[in-house]
């Protein structure tokens, strides 16, 4: 009796999480361009809700209350689906099968692959210093962000660092006291506006709340380990938020063609790269940039144009409707 | 506003169809689902669900005449009481209005079917079919009882005083 309740479970995750996922990637397409904000945050939530609606389910089932028993209306009837898997001799163990792969799959992503590359950029920050020039620049995105109504929050402190590198980065360390740096490098190739917009970018991630939130969602991730769409999701999510930082930097700088510039500028370093020879991870990670520096210059066009739908509505509507088409699956 | 249309719409499509889809497929499954308990085991079974009667007239008969309870999730149960002097009262209980046992269908179907008609206003008599039988849910009870579940329920002829007072008798254990 146990393993099929528990079963029940991940079946209901994964359904929930599968459908929400279909039912989103529709309205990205069909709501299109929408802010990317609202698709990141959308896909957070993708990944956070079904974690909420288990919870909230356990409390009414210990509670005693009939809701968590008997829905109005369930678009999928879990409970049949089970019993009906369970009375076959081999369907259940397809799917076991497919959530034992997801699980082998995000085991192995998360902990060999990113455990090899040392889980992210190393950084000698003793080679870091102040610079007037990108202080002056810091203090003029803040006061861009404040005037488009984009604070950061007090408990939070932002500060700039140069560092001497050859490798052209830029980034962000920190939870609630965040670094940001700049190598020499980026800094000789781009010129003053794009400095800006790539500083105000990396500003636009502590108002996002950036990795607090990342480790966050990866917790709510982690919690579903064999959900398939969760691993798909994650990978959007980290992706789409690029671009909605993108759209948070513009909105400081009212300048989003500086940031396409210098993305395409910094893509130059990495095509350049394209004539060692790479192989394994590394290469997949090179491509990847390529890719994902595509999808954020376009989505800067869009800004450009001032495309986005704005609707007001429309990220409260995808909450409600996500809450609903999940506890449908339940 | 063309937008907020378009996404209403297509949430609600969405849902239908996936809806529709899941009826389909397992259409034939939903009917096999309700295993009944034999004689035997009824007290036992009885034991295991998560409520108790406080309540039953002295007219019933005990243990139930029948138990169903669905596979796999123990937790939806529909049992039959039957008056010993008169074999015509009868009341259902149970906890799922999303299926029923077969042999609940001929009673199930004229309720819906009054239900139907009363929300159309082509019928004066309430919910009553053959034999008197009606439904009455908890709520219509008047609530009360420390199970508070808005979804048990009685199918029965018994009358209404006595459906409410075994309806309001049914605590969690």
């Amino acid at each position: 009796m146990g393993r099929i309740i528990f079963f029940e479970i991940l079946l209901m995750n994964t359904l929930q999480v599968g459908v929400a996922y279909f039912w989103f990637k529709m309205v990205i397409r069909l709501l299109r361009p929408l802010s990317p904000v609202i698709v990141a945050k959308s896909l957070e939530y993708i990944v956070v809700f079904p974690v909420v609606v288990i919870i909230i389910k356990t409390l009414l089932v210990v509670s005693g209350s009939d809701f968590a028993v008997q829905m109005p209306y369930q678009m999928i009837r879990l409970k049949l689906w089970n019993s009906a898997i369970w009375e076959t001799s081999y369907w259940w163990l397809v799917l076991m099968a497919i959530l034992a792969g997801s699980t082998f799959i995000f085991v192995f992503q998360e902990f060999i692959i990113l455990g090899r590359r040392g889980g992210g950029q190393h950084l000698d920050t003793s080679a870091a210093k102040r610079d007037d020039k990108l202080e002056l620049i810091l203090k003029a995105v803040l006061q861009g962000l404040e005037k488009s109504n984009y604070k950061i929050p007090r408990y939070k402190k932002v500060e700039i660092f140069k560092v001497e590198d050859r490798e052209q980065f830029a980034l962000l360390k920190g939870i609630f006291h965040h670094k940001i740096y700049l190598s020499s490098a980026l800094i000789d190739t781009l010129d003053e506006e794009e400095v800006m917009a790539t500083v105000a970018h990396e500003v636009a991630h502590v108002i996002y709340g950036d990795n607090l939130r990342t480790l966050l969602i990866w917790s709510m991730r982690a919690l579903q380990p064999f959900n398939p769409f969760t691993l798909a999701i994650f990978r959007d999510i980290i992706e789409v938020r690029e671009s909605a930082c993108d759209y948070l930097a513009s909105e400081a700088t009212k300048n989003p063609m500086a940031l396409a510039s210098a993305l395409i500028k910094m893509q130059g370093e990495v095509e350049r790269v394209a004539g060692e020879v790479l192989v394994g991870a590394e290469e997949l990670a090179r491509r990847e940039q390529i890719y994902t520096t595509k999808n954020r210059v376009n989505e800067l066009l869009h800004l450009k144009n001032n495309r986005f739908n704005k609707d007001p509505f429309i990220p409260v509507m995808v909450v409600i409707f996500l809450l609903i088409i999940m506890w449908g699956i339940t | 506003m063309k937008h907020r249309a378009i996404l209403i719409f297509w949430t609600a499509f969405l849902i239908f169809a996936i809806g529709s889809l899941d009826r389909f497929l397992i259409r034939e499954h939903s009917a096999d689902v309700w295993q009944l308990i034999e004689k035997t085991n009824i007290s036992e079974a009885i034991a295991r669900l998560h409520f108790r009667f406080t309540y039953l007239p002295n007219v019933v008969g005990w243990p139930p005449d029948k138990l169903f309870i669905k596979r796999h999730a123990e937790s939806f149960f529909w049992l039959k009481l039957s008056a010993i002097a008169n074999n015509d009262e009868v009341v259902w209980i149970g906890n799922d209005i999303s299926s029923y046992p077969k042999e609940m269908k001929g009673i199930v179907d004229c309720l819906e079917e009054k239900d139907k008609q009363n929300k159309q206003n082509k019928h004066e008599n309430g919910q009553i079919c053959p034999g008197k039988i009606k439904k009455i849910t908890h709520k219509d009870a008047g609530g009360g009882s420390n199970y508070a579940g808005p979804s048990i329920i009685a199918i029965t002829n018994f009358s209404n005083e006595v459906s409410s007072k075994i309806l309001h008798g049914i605590i969690r254990k």
